[in-house]
């Protein structure tokens, strides 16, 4: 279903994939490339774009991005940046952003993809592997053996 | 907002390592080279996701051929993140823009880098005539010149194996070589003196193969001394067929193993190689030295005698810490008398090998040694003192008798428990493996003039080189004495 407001902007209507309804502009969800060939193949038509593999909260936040992002030209790019890495830091920790950056793959968003990534990288940036793993909850499955093994042969990188 | 996670378990998974591997992938093209590679770490899966985007990729230039190229050779693989390793072939004439394939690979932790160029050497024709061959020399010297091949290879500070073949690195360029280099190969090279010097040559150096490389002298250099100082790590020397300007000195302070093969005894200059030698110009005097070499005809006074007189070629070495040594010489112009000057150069050589433990000396070696009408050469003093073991080549076609005062010279010095091996099977190898060939031509990429592929192996570590294992016959042990 297509609503059109006062000033002749076309509305599209996503839900997220726990029944979560978004009215939104069409040029804030053009933003997304998976969404804009949806509409150009006329999938908006009938009723509201089904997302199902983005929950409401996250597409919650995806939509903030995007209106952030539609509304504001490039000249503002000083004053998007410093909005950008607001939007990272409300995005709680590094589960929130993994989602996130799940949710801007799937909907295809570049500008958000890039941001999510950027910040997960200077999450890792110059942390010893011991606390990007506790940081990640990520297991350790190297025996010793094995780890000075893969450490020797790049070498060049714990130097 | 109730936060949603597939699969439950709260903050306790591994979000990470679950997302996708072209999200994934992203997040590392974030990460500069070192945090990159740290990540190979954190756990097997991280391991196997890091050696999965980086790439082998073989370029033949070749098919390049008659097209504009000019910065937009590369722009098909910016997004490859990682080349491990990177092969350019080239067998053709023009100008071909390697200083964007190297811009190209400096961003991109090269680990193993070939070059494999086609020129100068294979320009000369045995069918030429002397001029033309001259000719010829000069353009190609002159073209080098202007091309101090391969820029800014000093940029690339990952690159551990560098196979460069045909590659005229020019003399008046100190180019310096990747400063963290481990294993070097050059084939058919020109090098200057300068490339090798104590300043130039990679600390982190381990193994050097000289194949059919001349090495040059500055023309403008301060001191014209040809010292090729190698550095501290490098364990291993192969020079095959390599022409080194006269007095050359090499030295490495920690080389276990040398092999000098197929070292030429009246200078290899590709000019002289193929002048037929006509007895009736009576003295011809062959100086690889000069540059070009020049042939010198001077009226003899024993006409039908024909005297080569050469500047002594052997390089004096210096390697205290040797362990194995490998001498094979390639002597044309055998049934000639050999000019004196040579045999001193060769007993310095030996004097050189004083700490090997294992010595293998050809035939060829053996017979300038036996060759020499020089008294001289018995009285000096054994040049090695630490043997345990000399294999020495015979050739049964020429009978196999070695002058007791060789025997002596060689083995006077060493323990009585050194063993005296003759060998007539006795075979010299450089053990040179090109560290990634090309890989075979497949018919769905003809007309694709790039290749790149994945290596199935890649995420294992190999050896880029074989190893130095050489299989020696079985042989009859002769205790000499």
């Amino acid at each position: 279903m297509s609503i059109t407001t006062e000033n002749n902007e076309k509305m599209i209507t996503l839900m997220s994939s726990d029944g979560e309804e978004f009215v939104v502009e069409e040029a804030v969800a053009a933003q997304s490339q998976t969404i804009k060939h949806l509409i150009e193949d006329g999938c908006s038509t009938e009723g509201s774009i089904p997302l199902p593999n983005v929950t409401g909260r996250v597409l919650s936040e995806v939509i903030q991005y995007c209106k952030k992002h539609s509304s504001s030209d490039d000249k503002e790019e000083k004053e998007l940046e410093a909005w950008d890495a607001e939007f990272v830091k409300a995005a709680d920790d590094h589960v929130a952003l993994t989602d996130l950056m799940m949710a801007a793959n799937f909907l295809d968003i570049k500008g958000l993809l890039d941001l999510v990534a950027q910040t997960l990288a200077n999450m890792i940036t110059g942390k010893s592997p011991e606390e990007v793993r506790r940081m990640w909850n990520i297991k350790n499955d190297f025996t010793p053996e094995e780890a000075e093994k893969v450490r020797k042969e790049n070498q060049w990188a714990f130097e | 907002m109730e936060k949603e996670r597939n699969g439950g378990g709260g903050g306790e998974e591994d979000r990470l390592s679950q997302l996708p591997e072209e999200i994934f992938l992203h997040i590392l093209s974030f990460l500069d080279d070192k945090s990159q590679f740290r990540t190979c770490l954190l756990s097997k899966q991280w391991l196997k996701r890091c050696s999965s985007f980086v790439k082998d990729m073989c370029i033949d230039a070749t098919r390049y051929e008659g097209r504009s190229l000019n910065g937009k050779l590369m722009d098909p693989f910016n997004e490859i993140l990682k080349i491990r390793r990177f092969r350019l072939t080239r067998k053709a004439t023009r100008v071909f823009p390697i200083d964007e394939v190297i811009h190209f690979l400096i961003d991109r932790h090269v680990d193993c880098l070939v070059l494999d160029y086609v020129e100068y050497f294979l320009v000369i024709d045995s069918d030429l005539t002397m001029e033309k061959k001259y000719y010829y020399w000069m353009a190609n010297n002159h073209l080098a010149f202007f091309k101090p091949i391969p820029p800014r290879l000093s940029m690339l500070r990952y690159l551990k194996t560098l196979h460069l073949k045909g590659i005229n690195l020019d003399v008046s360029y100190a180019g310096d070589l990747p400063p963290n280099l481990r294993s070097l190969a050059m084939v058919k090279c020109k090098i200057p003196v300068t490339t090798l010097s104590r300043r130039t040559c990679p600390k982190s150096l381990n193994e050097l193969w000289l194949v059919e490389c001349e090495i040059v002298v500055s023309r403008y250099a301060a001191l014209p001394d040809a010292k090729l100082e190698l550095g501290p790590r490098l364990a291993k020397l192969i020079i095959e067929s390599t022409k080194f300007p006269s007095d050359t000195q090499i030295s490495a302070p920690n080389l276990e193993i040398f092999k000098l093969l197929k070292h030429s005894i009246h200078g290899n200059s590709p000019l002289v190689q193929h002048v037929q030698l006509d007895a009736s110009l009576g003295f011809v005097a062959i100086d690889p030295n000069k540059h070009p070499p020049f042939l010198d005809c001077v009226p003899s006074k024993n006409p039908g005698l024909l005297e080569h007189s050469i500047h002594g070629n052997f390089p004096l070495v210096d390697f205290p810490s040797l362990k194995h040594a490998e001498l094979d010489a390639s002597l044309d112009l055998v049934d000639h008398p050999l000019h004196p000057s040579k045999y001193p150069c060769l007993l310095k050589l030996l004097q050189g090998l004083h700490n090997a433990k294992f010595v293998s000396l050809s035939s060829t070696i053996i017979k300038v040694l036996s060759m020499s009408t020089n008294v001289e050469v018995y009285d000096q003093s054994s040049p090695f003192t630490s043997l345990e073991s000399l294999r020495l080549g015979v050739n049964p076609e020429e009978g196999s008798s070695i002058p007791t005062k060789i025997m002596t010279y060689l083995l006077g010095g060493s323990p009585s428990s050194a063993t005296c091996y003759f060998d007539p099977l006795l075979v010299f190898n450089c053990d040179i493996t090109d560290p990634f060939p090309p890989p075979p031509p497949a018919a769905t990429d003809y007309l694709d003039p790039l290749l790149v592929f994945d290596d199935p192996s890649s995420s294992s570590v190999e050896e880029p080189f074989t190893s130095f294992v050489r299989v020696l016959p079985v042989s009859p042990s002769v205790r000499s004495e």
